[in-house]
């Protein structure tokens, strides 16, 4: 009897060493975990954050065009998101960011961080332990922003049949992986056709100079460009193209109002222009990027006119 | 009586772990309170950063730039239209923004002639935006400010030098 009572003690006190023991453990295994997972969060967090300054330099100023590469220390995935309305019109994009952990796998994506004052253009994620960032000016008579576009170093970009503008101007960026084809070249990767004529190669992204187009074959989606607008046209995924393209309309309506107040400025000694009436006409919201070719032509009208304006007397 | 001593145990172990699990909790908070410590500062800094890295790009941005190709110059003639933008408080990435002419230099802030259009070129202060936040840094960079002005049906460009002011909200305290 005496023995069947220790027994039982015995018992009660290992179940509860080991429930009260195991249900510790467990808080601390996953109060750890937790903590891993929330501080590799804010890590990326502040990886996006951080990368978010490095768009700054891109500033062309009186620059043509700006590069540069950004290298992480293991496999990355940045991704991109783009939204054209809220903060006031001027809409904003996301930026979040992840890594390789162990394994082969990515982690989660840290927060994603708002940037408002750049216009970037890229797929909605871009994978490399390297990324290029190049960036070109943007004008539409007068200069509206700079165009940022982000690519993996791992793709390269196979053109063929491209201008000797657009060769000149890519080629004077120094990047890696845009290769311009020619009989010797070898390339493999997104092959961008610039021809009509070119049938022995599978394009994936087919620019039409003429009509101011490029066909992204993989989306099956045409986005319309003028201008140096022909480089996010190629590079960016088009749903971030188009956003953007409306985020940019926007701004182009701010500075013509901020240059319509300048014609009143400028009246007071002794200047006028003509551009008002021409230049408030381009007003207003636009529905996607194919009203940007008729816009374009108007544009050019009013630039004319503000070039043949009075020495002293331009707007811009 | 085993009874008894058998329950004395459950309750000593009971206050046992109830006292582990106070313990773990409080280390966690503390360690918690330290690094969220961190990540605020770390957040102040990278805005602080962001406000350095743009400002010395934003003279020569869009809203900014001289009509002539001149870098590091502000057109005032556009920043006076720019005074009553409200949009552009949401665009830029700092908590306040203004130009201070030379005019203004050594001035008290009380001293400063605010510009208007109806003021406009006489005035030191060009307030482009303040969204009046309790704790904040401002830097500043020296800038080229040139306006339209004209002699004997001659027009030109008149230059003066120029303090560009913004300022980054910061968390701390």
């Amino acid at each position: 009897m005496k023995m069947r009572k220790k027994g039982i003690a015995m018992t009660f006190n290992w179940i509860f060493a080991i429930v009260a023991g195991g249900f510790i453990l467990f808080l601390a295994i996953f109060a750890a975990g937790k903590f891993i997972r929330t501080s590799e969060q804010a890590l990326y967090t502040e990886t996006a954050a951080s990368l978010i300054s490095l768009f700054d330099p891109l500033e062309t100023g009186l620059a043509s065009g700006k590069a540069h590469e950004i290298g992480f220390k293991k496999q990355s995935k940045v991704f991109f998101e783009c939204q054209e309305s809220g903060n006031s019109g001027f809409g904003k994009q996301r930026i979040s960011f992840s890594e390789k952990t162990l394994g082969d796998s990515y982690s989660e994506p840290g927060g994603r961080v708002s940037i408002k004052d750049k216009y970037i253009f890229a797929e909605s994620v871009v994978e490399g332990k390297t990324i290029y960032v190049f960036s070109k000016p943007f004008f539409m008579g007068f200069k509206v922003n700079d165009l940022a576009m982000v690519i993996s170093a791992e793709d390269n970009y196979c053109f063929y049949d491209a201008s000797e503008g657009i060769k000149d101007s890519l080629e004077g960026l120094n990047l890696g992986n845009i290769i311009f084809m020619n009989a010797s070249s070898d390339c493999n990767g997104i092959n961008v056709c610039f021809a009509e004529s070119r049938s022995s190669v599978d394009c994936q992204i087919r620019v039409d100079e003429n009509q101011g187009y490029v066909l992204n074959r993989k989306e099956g989606k045409i986005v319309y460009y003028v201008g140096e607008l022909i480089y996010p046209a190629i590079f960016s995924s088009p749903d971030i193209y188009e956003c953007n393209v409306k985020r940019m309309k926007f701004k182009f309506d701010q500075l013509a109002g901020i240059y319509l107040d300048k014609i009143d400025i400028i009246e007071r000694e002794g200047c006028s222009s003509n551009v008002g009436v021409k230049l408030a006409s381009v007003l207003g919201g636009i529905d996607d990027s194919r009203d940007l070719i008729g816009l374009y032509e108007r544009v050019e009208e009013f630039d004319s006119i503000n070039s043949q304006a009075l020495s002293g007397c331009q707007l811009w | 009586m085993k009874n008894k001593k058998g329950q004395l145990r459950i309750q000593e172990m009971s206050f046992m772990l109830v006292a582990v699990a106070l313990f773990f909790i409080l280390v966690g908070l503390f360690v918690l309170s330290i690094v969220y410590a961190g990540i605020n500062e770390e957040a102040t800094r990278i805005a602080e950063d962001r406000t350095l890295s743009s400002l010395t790009n934003l003279a020569d941005s869009p809203e900014f730039s001289c009509t002539t190709s001149k870098s590091n110059c502000i057109d005032g003639d556009k920043l006076i239209s720019l005074l009553d933008k409200t949009a552009y408080q949401t665009f830029w990435p700092y908590s306040s923004l203004e130009v201070i002419k030379l005019s203004g230099f050594g001035k008290d802030r009380s001293e400063l002639v605010e510009c208007t259009i109806a003021n406009y070129p006489d005035c030191d202060l060009f307030k482009v935006y303040d969204k009046n936040v309790e704790n904040e840094r401002a830097i500043s960079s020296f800038v080229a400010i040139c306006r339209k002005d004209s002699q004997n049906e001659y027009i030109y460009d008149k230059c003066e030098i120029a303090k560009l002011v913004a300022g980054t909200k910061l968390d701390r305290g």
